[in-house]
């Protein structure tokens, strides 16, 4: 009887204890955003000196990015000691509910990581982020960066972000299985389908791609069909509402991806798989073929300790130029930072792209950077290299995910789907997202 | 010698749900010894790697931060359960025994708590906080998790005091019991298995709990054990076998607070009641 | 003999009251006047009245392939996830050399984070390279094997089987518990009167646990309702919406959409639903004592 409650008792004490001499934040912590009101209004953004006052800046971003940002985090306090930095790390989906729970309550740090496209528009349309433009336009930042980089960044007008990352997107292959089979890199769509339907009679898996948790995946190829039915021009238009989504153009892009299904030309349930399983089914040699990725796949495979050299690259044969998909990250700034505050958020941004940081330790970054004449990318990432030249040479096209509203994303994600188990029409499927876009539009 | 056999039948069925159930849990762990290559060769689930890569969970600890995060999580867990439970423990007894009017309204009233999903108040808590300045405190922390779980905890103990027989107040009246010698003294040591069970639960609960804590502490030191877990979800890749490796080692306290409370569900009501 | 209302007896309410009142009271009203308006989280609110629930019953088939996908989810969770919980207690009530170990056994899966459980079990769904299938080429039935979770008709269910092995753990505590508070005479009584382990447990385990199955049912039908983790981790509500629920689809609709509007709303029909089902249920069981 007693034993019980003695027990509870200690437990309270201990955690009492606990909480006493627990290192936790006192009740008096300042909230998120840093709010001094600077003491020297600069109007000149391009400061060069320190700034007089101490500034603190809260910066979120993804997990992946700790190993990068750790590396440079005491030297950047070592050499701006006025300046202090906290940093959240987190995984992508509570990274962007976070993100969403801080816009709604006025939390949002001053610093934070986000994607382009209408996931980084969002806080630009609401005058969440800093506007740039004009700092931009006030320190070069068009010789600073990469033209595609700031395209990609400028978000409902506003240049939204510092752009920290851009990325494109091919096809993905086996070299040692194409030489086996005797295949050569397709140059057209036909091509491509003969080249799985020789695999599949090897007995391999054509390509692999996923829709599980979600769709972005399958739509890659979805997009790049689009492509080549509709061509550059007309694409662009149907992603910008000029055109409608049902154009007949789209419809042949989803009749010729349900024959890609019916063909088996894609992994057994792909419609479950999960997104970051399937370059990796590639991996092995024995199980797919093909897979439409980025060139993280390189960094990735490395990690996970797999010899790229057994991968090449060739775009999407989508006719033309064979135009690949882009899409750009950035560092986002509060709306509401003091002239310091920028001035250090920039700062923090200048020296972790800095030439010295990344030539220390260039696996912590996402080649190719998009600032201009920091670093080339490395020799060994042989496939990254060429993807960027085929970019560069090709062009690009904004990737679908970030083009579209995610109300209007989800829906393609759901009738690339229902296409796939036969229970929507390609037709059909069109028409649904084409009613989504509408309703989108009328609600704006 | 029918005992024999219906001993021998029982250990056999229950080897045998035993091994059902057993899958998931033998991959986590063959998961957790073998490296990222291993894992993408294309062996399948059971075979053991060439060579066992303990490194994984060297990795876990220290890429996941997990000591700290384990370390938070038992401040924030010790805090909160033991307090948490004596809240309910008075309000559960309240609404039981003691001479309170509309005690079937005030139960509804704290079991509405359990039925509000969490997403929703992210938001308007995330305000409230703004304005007090509780963000990363985990007296801000603690405070949310006992007003949440005051729904389960009233539901459970209020279940068992409700199983508990009367003539024990009676008794314990002619002996001069006051009302608070009651609780401590006959109701609450009668009730140990189900206080254990709510410590175990609510331990757990606490342990586990992501979308509260997300949203209330942001600085990284300060962090509970599920962010760490998450560090090891990349935004291209999984790494399975460090993320394996974290969660076996996270669990550990968890299955310790089981195995201690989990003693109480031997002793019955009929030692109490024979006092 | 009536007692007299003591002021100090209410004084035991005091703390639990104040700190849920002050936490939990306020995200309800809030939900509850968002639901009202049009609103994206930023921009000024546009006040729709009822519009956000009509929209939801009326127009939104996705939300009403959620609602369904609850309803079977607490049916298989009464059923099932109780039977499976329940037998395991009982087993774990007798004294046997090992009971420590095994009830830790089976509650093991409980400790995991269901992200974990999400992604372990979606591996063993996949066609190809999965456990499940490989294990029935294995044994020779090819003819079983299926899409598992990328089938739309049996997503759901597969699902299920992993938040059952995943969430059995505690309700079988606390009918473990349960069976601790059964006076051991009246047990002993019906054996002797000749009545059969079946009959036991029905006429006379089962009315004495009364208690325990309040707690456990309103436990499994409000955790039923408000199923989000297992089923974002495994399918995120796909293949072509089969598996949302009404909690991923909220989350959807205020997290993704920004229609705080509409996903509030969803949540009060959340809140309605159980309020409509438990709270009966609760005092049907109150009144009978």
């Amino acid at each position: 009887m007693k034993k019980a409650s003695l027990i509870v008792t200690i437990l309270f004490v201990l955690s009492l204890t606990l909480a006493a001499c627990a290192p936790a934040a006192p009740a008096t912590e300042a909230p998120v955003v840093a709010t001094e009101a600077p003491v020297v209004a600069t109007d000149v953004p391009a400061a060069t000196e320190a700034p007089i006052e101490d500034v603190t800046l809260t910066v979120w971003t993804l997990n992946s990015r700790n190993a990068g940002i750790t590396a440079i985090l005491d030297g950047f306090m070592a050499a701006y000691p006025n300046i202090t930095l906290e940093v959240s790390y987190n995984d992508a989906a509570p990274h962007r509910d976070g993100l969403r729970i801080a816009a709604t309550s006025g939390t949002l740090p001053s610093i934070w990581m986000n994607w382009g496209g209408t996931l980084g528009g969002y806080y630009a349309q609401n005058n969440l982020s800093y506007d740039l433009t004009e700092y931009a336009a006030a320190n070069n930042w068009s010789a600073k960066f990469e033209q595609a980089a700031i395209d990609l960044s400028t978000l409902d007008g506003q240049l939204a972000g510092y752009p920290s990352a851009l990325s494109v997107v091919g096809v993905i292959y086996r070299k040692d299985v194409f030489e086996r089979l005797g295949i050569t890199i397709p140059e057209t769509l036909e091509e491509l389908e003969a080249a799985c339907a020789t695999i599949k009679a090897d007995g391999l898996n054509p390509i692999s791609t996923a829709s599980g948790a979600d769709g972005y995946h399958v739509m890659r190829i979805v997009e790049q069909l689009i492509e080549t039915y509709a061509g550059p021009e007309l694409h662009d238009a149907i992603n910008t509402y000029k055109e409608p989504f049902n154009s007949l153009a789209v419809v042949q892009a989803l009749d010729k991806y349900k024959e890609f299904v019916d063909n088996g030309y894609f992994n057994e349930g792909f419609v479950s798989a999960g997104a970051t399983d399937a370059p990796t089914k590639l991996y092995s040699g024995t199980d797919s073929v093909m897979v439409v990725e980025g060139q993280w796949f390189e960094t990735n495979a490395k990690k996970a300790e797999i010899d790229t050299t057994a991968f090449g690259f060739f775009p999407f044969p989508s006719g033309g130029t064979k135009r690949m998909s882009a899409f750009v990250e950035m560092y986002q700034f509060n709306a509401n930072l003091s002239d310091a505050e920028l001035d250090a958020a920039v700062k923090f941004m200048d020296y972790y792209y800095s030439k010295e940081a990344v030539a220390a330790e260039p696996a912590n970054y996402k080649f190719p950077l998009p600032m201009t004449g920091i670093a080339d990318i490395p020799e060994a990432n042989v496939i990254t290299k060429a993807m960027v030249e085929a970019a560069a040479a090709g062009g690009t096209f904004t990737i679908g995910d970030q083009a579209f509203p995610t109300e209007v994303a989800q829906v393609l994600f759901s009738v690339q789907d229902e296409i796939a188990l036969g229970t929507m029409s390609p037709v059909e499927g069109a028409a649904a997202v084409q009613e989504a876009i509408d309703t989108y539009l009328a609600n704006k | 010698m029918k005992k024999r056999i219906n001993k021998v039948f029982f250990y056999v069925a229950l080897f045998a749900i035993a091994a059902i159930w057993f899958t998931p849990i033998l991959t986590i762990i063959l998961t957790s010894l073998k490296s990222q290559a291993d894992f993408f060769s294309g062996s399948t689930l059971f075979q053991l790697p060439t060579k066992i890569h303990w490194e994984n969970f060297v990795e876990a600890v220290k890429v996941g931060n997990l000591f700290t995060y384990m370390r938070n999580g038992l401040i924030v867990s010790f805090i909160k359960v033991p307090l948490g439970i004596l809240v309910e423990a008075l309000a559960a007894f309240a609404i039981t025994r003691l001479s309170v009017k509309y005690k079937t309204a005030i139960f509804i009233y704290f079991l509405f708590g359990m039925m509000l999903p969490m997403q929703i108040s992210l938001v308007p808590i995330n305000i409230m906080f703004k304005h007090l300045q509780l963000h990363n405190t985990y007296l801000g922390l603690c405070y949310a998790y006992i007003a949440f779980g005051t729904g389960f905890g009233i539901l459970v103990l209020r279940g068992f005091f409700n199983a508990i027989p009367r003539e024990i107040d009676e008794a314990a009246k002619i002996d001069g019991c006051n009302k608070f010698q009651l609780l401590t003294k006959i109701i609450l040591p009668i009730s140990k298995p189900a206080i254990a069970t709510l410590f175990i639960i609510d331990f757990l609960g606490t342990w586990n709990e992501f979308l509260l804590a997300s949203v209330i502490i942001n600085k990284t030191n300060l962090k509970t054990v599920p962010t760490g877990l998450m560090s090891f979800i990349g935004e291209y890749t999984i790494n399975y076998g460090v993320m394996s490796a974290g969660v076996l080692i996270s669990i550990i306290p968890v299955l310790l607070v089981f195995l201690f409370f989990q003693r109480y569900f031997v002793e019955g009501l009929s030692g109490a009641v024979k006092q | 003999m009536k007692k007299k209302s003591n002021f100090s007896d209410y004084m035991f309410l005091v703390p639990a009251f104040v700190i849920y009142t002050s936490i939990v009271m306020i995200p309800t009203f809030y939900s509850l006047y968002v639901s009202l308006f049009k609103w994206n989280g930023i921009a000024p609110k546009v006040f729709v009245g009822l519009k956000n629930y009509t929209d939801l019953f009326f127009s939104d088939k996705i939300f009403l392939i959620a609602l369904k996908n609850n309803l079977i989810w607490i049916a298989l969770t009464l059923v099932f996830t109780m039977a499976i919980a329940m037998g395991l207690a009982l087993l774990f009530n007798k004294e046997f050399r090992g009971r420590s170990f095994f009830r830790s056994y089976f509650y093991f899966p409980y400790t995991l984070s269901i992200i974990l459980v999400a992604i372990v079990w979606r591996r063993m769904y996949d066609p190809s390279f999965g456990f499940i299938n490989e294990f029935l080429r294995l044994i020779n039935l090819e003819e079983l094997t299926n899409t598992w979770t990328a089938n739309p008709k049996i997503a759901l269910f597969c699902i299920f089987a992993a938040a059952l092995w995943q969430s059995v753990g505690q309700p079988m505590i606390l009918f473990l518990a349960g069976l601790q508070t059964l006076p051991k005479e009246v047990l002993e009584a019906a054996k002797v009167d000749g009545a059969s382990n079946f009959r036991t447990f029905f006429s006379v385990t089962v009315p004495l646990m009364k208690e325990t199955f309040v707690i456990v049912i309103a436990t499994q039908i409000i955790s039923s309702m408000k199923v989000y983790d297992i089923i974002k981790g495994m399918t995120g509500g796909g293949p072509a919406n089969s598996t949302q629920t009404l909690a991923t689809y909220m989350h959807a609709q205020a997290f993704l959409y920004d229609h705080l509007g509409k996903g509030t709303a969803i949540a009060v029909v959340m809140l309605l639903m159980m309020i409509a089902i438990v709270i009966p249920y609760v005092i049907y069981t109150a009144k009978s004592e």
